[in-house]
C-alpha cells in the first residue's frame, strides 16, 4: 500500500511534488491552457454547479455539502496520478502539509513556518517573489515564473489572466485548531440539512462552516493564506493540494476512529442531493476523458498516511 | 483541444442560476410558502458590480467567488471583494494590492 508522507522536513516528497506541478504547468492541453490550469477550471466549475440549482444554501457539487471530502479526495488522486505520469515515477505519493502543527505556533511563527521557506512553497507576496512559485513582473516572460493563467473575476466568471501568485499569510486572522477536536470527535459523517448549517457533522465541522470560530478548520486555512487561496480559483496556488491532503488525512483518521459510521446521504435521498449521495458520480468537467467514479468508490483507499499520532490528542478526552 | 472546446471549458456554462441581483429566501410555514425576494444594485465608484450573491435562510450572504467565507452584511462582503480582486479595483492613490478590509466574517471572534 502506498504511503503519503509529511511534506516536511523538505526532502524528496516535496521536491518531487514541486517538480510534478511544474511539469503539469508546462504540459499544454491547448494553446493557452496547461494540464495544471485544467485543475483550476475543474474546481471552479464544480463551484458553478449548484446542487440543486439556485439553492439558498449555496451547496455545489464539491463544497458546502456531503461530497466535500470525497470530491477533494478524487481531485487529489487525479493530480497524484498526473504527477506520477509526468515524472515517470509511479512511486510518487502526494505529501501533506500538517497545518494543524503550524496552528499551534504563535501567529508570527505561523507566517515563518518551514513550509513557507524559499526551498519549500515560498512565502507572501503580490506577486510571490521568492521560491519556486515566484513571479518577476519586470520579466513576465521568464520561463521560471509561476504564471496564473486562469482565474475568476468578482462576478464569478472564468477569465484568462497572466500574472503571479498572490499570498498574504496571516494578514487577516491567525491559524487555529479551535473546532478540530469537535470535528474529529463527531461520530456522524453528515446529516440534514446537508449543507453549511449542519451542526453535528464531521464534514461540515471539518469544512469549517460551524464551530467555535468562523471561519474554522479547512476554510480558515484558505483565509489565513489569503490572496488566491481565498477565491474559487484557489488551486492556482500549489499549497492547495498539500492543504487538502492534510484534510484528507484527517478524514482517513476519523474513519479509523469511526469504522461503523456510514457515508451519508444514502442513495435513496432526494434528487435535490444529486452529486452528494453515496452512489452518485463525482462531478468532473464535461471534457474529462475519464469516467468519474462514485462517491462510494472514495470510501476505501489504496494508500495510507505515515502517521496520525499528531491527531490523537484531538480525540482524547 | 480545439479553441471552441477550450472556450466552452472557460465559459462556465454549467451555471444557469439567476444573476440579476435578486436574492431569494424561501421557507415553508404552517402549510404556506414564504418567499422573500430582495433586489440589490451594487455600485463601486459608480461602476455596477454583479457578484453572484447568495443569501441563506439565516441571513448570511456569500458568493462562490469567495467560497470559504460568508458575511453578515452585503457591505462587508463587497469590502472583502475589493480586497480579493485587486486588479478590478484601483485604489484612490492609483495603487492596487491586497487591502485590509474590516469586513467581518460571520461569527468570527478572532
Amino acid at each position: 500500500m502506498a504511503t503519503r508522507v509529511n511534506a516536511l522536513p523538505a526532502g524528496t516528497a516535496l521536491s518531487d511534488y514541486i517538480a510534478g506541478v511544474w511539469a503539469l504547468k508546462r504540459e499544454q492541453i491547448s494553446a493557452n491552457l496547461s494540464r495544471y490550469d485544467w485543475y483550476v477550471i475543474w474546481h471552479v466549475r464544480a463551484m458553478m454547479n449548484e446542487t440543486p440549482p439556485n439553492n439558498s444554501a449555496a451547496r455545489n457539487a464539491a463544497h458546502r455539502g456531503p461530497a466535500f471530502l470525497p470530491w477533494h479526495r478524487y481531485f487529489l488522486l487525479r493530480l497524484e496520478a498526473d504527477i506520477r505520469r509526468v515524472l515517470g515515477k509511479p512511486t510518487f505519493n502526494l505529501p501533506y502539509w500538517a497545518w494543524n502543527s503550524d496552528s499551534a505556533l504563535l501567529p508570527d511563527l505561523q507566517r515563518s513556518a518551514p513550509i513557507w521557506a524559499d526551498n519549500a512553497m515560498g512565502g507572501s507576496g503580490a506577486p510571490v517573489s521568492a521560491g519556486r512559485f515566484r513571479f518577476d513582473p519586470d520579466n513576465p516572460e521568464d520561463p521560471e515564473n509561476w504564471t496564473v493563467r486562469v482565474e475568476i473575476n468578482s462576478n464569478f466568471q472564468l477569465v484568462r489572466t497572466r500574472r503571479g501568485l498572490r499570498r498574504s499569510l496571516g494578514s487577516e486572522l491567525a491559524l487555529s485548531n479551535e473546532g478540530l477536536d469537535i470535528a474529529l470527535q463527531c461520530s456522524i459523517y453528515d446529516e440534514i440539512d446537508w449543507d453549511h448549517r449542519t451542526k453535528d457533522s464531521l464534514r461540515n465541522l471539518l469544512e469549517g462552516w460551524v464551530g467555535p470560530v468562523r471561519p474554522a478548520t479547512h476554510n480558515r486555512v484558505h483565509v489565513w493564506i489569503s490572496g488566491d487561496m481565498t477565491t474559487a480559483h484557489s488551486p492556482n496556488d500549489p499549497i492547495f493540494f498539500l492543504h487538502h491532503c492534510n484534510v484528507d488525512r484527517m478524514w482517513q483518521f476519523w474513519m479509523t476512529q469511526n469504522p461503523d459510521a456510514p457515508y451519508l446521504p444514502a442513495p435513496a435521498e432526494p434528487e435535490s442531493l444529486k452529486w452528494h449521495r453515496r452512489e452518485d458520480q463525482l462531478y468532473t468537467p464535461a471534457d474529462d476523458t475519464e469516467v468519474a467514479p462514485l462517491i462510494a468508490d472514495m470510501l476505501v483507499t489504496d494508500y495510507d498516511y505515515d502517521t496520525t499520532t499528531d491527531l490523537e490528542p484531538f480525540v482524547t478526552p | 483541444m480545439s479553441h471552441e472546446r477550450e472556450a466552452r471549458l472557460l465559459a462556465g456554462i454549467d451555471h444557469e442560476g439567476q444573476h440579476d441581483g435578486t436574492l431569494v429566501r424561501e421557507t415553508e410555514y404552517g402549510g404556506h410558502t414564504v418567499r422573500v425576494e430582495t433586489q440589490y444594485k451594487i455600485l463601486v465608484d459608480g461602476k455596477l458590480l454583479q457578484p453572484q450573491l447568495i443569501l441563506n435562510s439565516m441571513g448570511q450572504v456569500m458568493t462562490h467567488a469567495m467560497p470559504y467565507e460568508q458575511f453578515s452584511s452585503v457591505i462587508d462582503l463587497i469590502c472583502r471583494l475589493i480586497d480579493r480582486f485587486p486588479d478590478e479595483f484601483e485604489n484612490i492613490d492609483g495603487t492596487r494590492g491586497l487591502g485590509t478590509s474590516n469586513g467581518a466574517h460571520d461569527g468570527d471572534k478572532s
